[in-house]
């Protein structure tokens, strides 16, 4: 190809179709249904793992993940399945905490694969935007043998799960933005999406 | 059937016996045996070596010395003058697999020791992959793979010339690649069966492990591949008929499989093995391990809890009553988990059975007085006192 401008504009068309993550500027920021309050910034992912899940990460999603899920209805599971052979698990409004977590559990080890062993401990209540919700911890290896652990806050409201899942490398990650993830935790708010269902 | 199908079916099935009867397989090597660095296969062994350093270190491997041992002795037995060349990992995996590396790494998923009855048909595998590494597979796949590869661009090349088409020869390389790779597991088949017969364990398990694999599997036909053209492994169905017929030529011959040793060993960590297989969402393989392991004897407290598990996560018809007879027979039996106090719990606050639930909250944190949900469930048993005395 020996035009310039043809040359110029194909390498145009390519690097817009190239994904890209996208900055999630630091202060209230609504994504899912829910509405957090962030004292830094994050960037989103082009891979969301389904259409209810909003996933950022700081420093890669190796090292740490911001799964914010919202406006999840009946039915509906936290992510699309990786394989057609897998069935993700599914949500239903009268689920209660155990089930929730279990939920949770199963859902990550699924989007992991199957081959990890996702464990969840120190399930207790929590206030979230006002109402009875809960959290609990999460741990787990990736393939590759780095530590994860996690939290997670949910609530069912209006027969909708609302959820936010931290993850992020044991060693300095996790600790590191564990306070920030303290205060996204308590000042999380449910500003259910209309007209989604 | 018509004449002819019939013919070549019966003429299929004898060159399957005879095969199977005039099998004598012989190492490709000797023990201890390197391959020249500069070698190909040197350069592949230098790869693996690598990779094994790695699986050494893992998180995943299930690091019980008692297991591990127990794992080698067997391999050790099937291998016989090449024990000292294998190495065994257990991994937890809940997934049926075994692989070998062609260093003689080998890989045993946790998920193995869940599906085999007995010692015979845990050697029935560890035998297989036993013969993968005595016959070189991997490095002989990897060269017929290069060769027909390189004959194959040479052959688009012709080609292209006359049909415009480039990589009609290579595309069937794939094909042919599968193929190779199928012929070396029913190869790994019958020299398993033979190290099988060899170290004194019944050839019968094999083929007896296979139907088992076929019944689990034909519950969920996702499972298996249904093209035969892009299948890296014979079908179960089709590898426990030719291990059938091939264990017969070995006479009528039936010790102990060793079931008792084999479930002595898996008793303590039958509840962490099987909860890795409950979070695979595959109920009704589940449900056919659990008739298994019952019957087997594994620790009855854990088979119904984990009953009880299946029907509250699968949430078919009827499974809400199910899980809760499973937990209520789990809680009868001798030492329950402490979780099928809380799981049983849950149910009974969904129930609306206020005062059951509460009994149980308040058994299963006596049970577990370190239970890590401490906070969760005094906030049920303080809503519940509060809610049976208003």
């Amino acid at each position: 190809m020996n035009n310039p401008v043809a040359v110029l504009l194909l390498m145009l068309l390519l690097a817009g179709c190239a994904p890209h993550y996208s900055l999630v500027a630091p202060g209230e920021v609504s994504a899912q249904g829910l509405t957090l309050e962030l004292s830094k910034p994050w960037n989103k992912s082009p891979f969301s793992p389904g259409p209810r899940v909003a996933l950022w990460t700081r420093d890669g999603e190796v090292l740490n993940q911001l799964f914010v899920i919202g406006d999840l209805n009946e039915g509906e599971s936290l992510f699309k399945s990786p394989s057609k052979e897998v069935a993700m698990p599914t949500f239903s409004a009268d689920m209660l905490p155990n089930e929730l977590v279990d939920l949770t559990v199963t859902s990550l080890k699924l989007l992991y694969g199957g081959e990890l062993t996702v464990t969840a401990s120190n399930l207790r209540p929590q206030t979230v935007s006002g109402g009875m919700g809960f959290r609990f911890k999460l741990a787990h290896y990736t393939r590759e043998g780095l530590y994860r652990e996690g939290d997670v806050l949910a609530r069912v409201d209006g027969d909708r799960l609302y959820m936010v899942i931290f993850v992020a490398a044991k060693t300095h990650y996790y600790p590191s933005q564990l306070a920030e993830i303290e205060r996204l935790f308590e000042t999380a708010r449910i500003t259910p999406t209309k007209g989604k269902g | 059937m018509p004449v002819q199908i019939r013919y070549l079916a019966i003429t299929a099935l004898m060159l399957g016996a005879l095969g199977a009867m005039g099998a004598d397989y012989a190492p490709d090597f000797d023990p201890d045996y390197r391959p020249v660095p500069s070698s190909d296969e040197g350069g592949l062994w230098y790869r693996v070596d690598k990779l094994e350093a790695d699986v050494r270190n893992s998180p995943h491997r299930v690091r019980d010395t008692e297991l591990n041992d127990y794992l080698a002795a067997m391999v050790c037995a099937l291998a016989g003058d090449f024990c000292s060349s294998i190495r065994v990992y257990l991994i937890d995996n809940p997934h049926f697999n075994a692989s070998m590396a062609p260093n003689g790494m080998m890989l045993v998923h946790t998920g193995l020791l869940l599906r085999v009855e007995d010692e015979a048909e845990l050697a029935a595998v560890l035998g297989h992959e036993i013969a993968h590494f005595l016959r070189s597979h991997q490095i002989k796949q990897w060269r017929n793979l290069r060769d027909s590869a390189a004959s194959a661009v040479w052959i688009d090349v012709g080609l292209v010339m006359f049909t415009g088409i480039y990589g009609l020869a290579q595309m069937s390389t794939v094909g042919a690649a599968l193929s190779y790779n199928r012929d070396q597991e029913r190869e790994a088949d019958l020299y398993g069966l033979q190290l099988l017969a060899a170290s004194g364990y019944d050839p019968g398990a094999a083929p007896r492990l296979w139907t088992a694999i076929a019944e689990e599997r034909a519950l969920d036909a996702s499972k298996e591949s249904r093209n035969p053209f892009f299948a890296t492994h014979p079908t179960a169905e089709d590898r426990q008929q030719t291990l059938h017929r091939a264990a017969l030529a070995y006479g009528d011959h039936r010790p102990d499989g060793a079931a008792g040793e084999l479930r002595a060993m898996l008793a303590p960590h039958y509840f962490a093995f099987m909860r890795g297989h409950l979070q695979l969402q595959e109920y009704e393989q589940t449900e056919y391990l659990l008739g298994k392991h019952r019957r087997l004897g594994y620790p009855e407290g854990q088979v119904a809890f984990f009953t009880g598990e299946l029907h509250r996560l699968r949430k078919a018809e009827g499974d809400g009553d199910k899980a809760i007879a499973a937990y209520s027979r789990a809680l009868q039996l001798p030492d329950p988990p402490p979780d099928a106090y809380r799981e049983l719990a849950y149910l009974k606050l969904k129930d609306n059975a206020a005062p059951e639930a509460l009994q149980l909250f308040q058994r299963y944190l006596a049970a577990h007085p370190d239970a890590t949900d401490k906070a969760m469930i005094d906030y049920y048993i303080e809503s519940l006192g509060t809610q049976i005395h208003e």
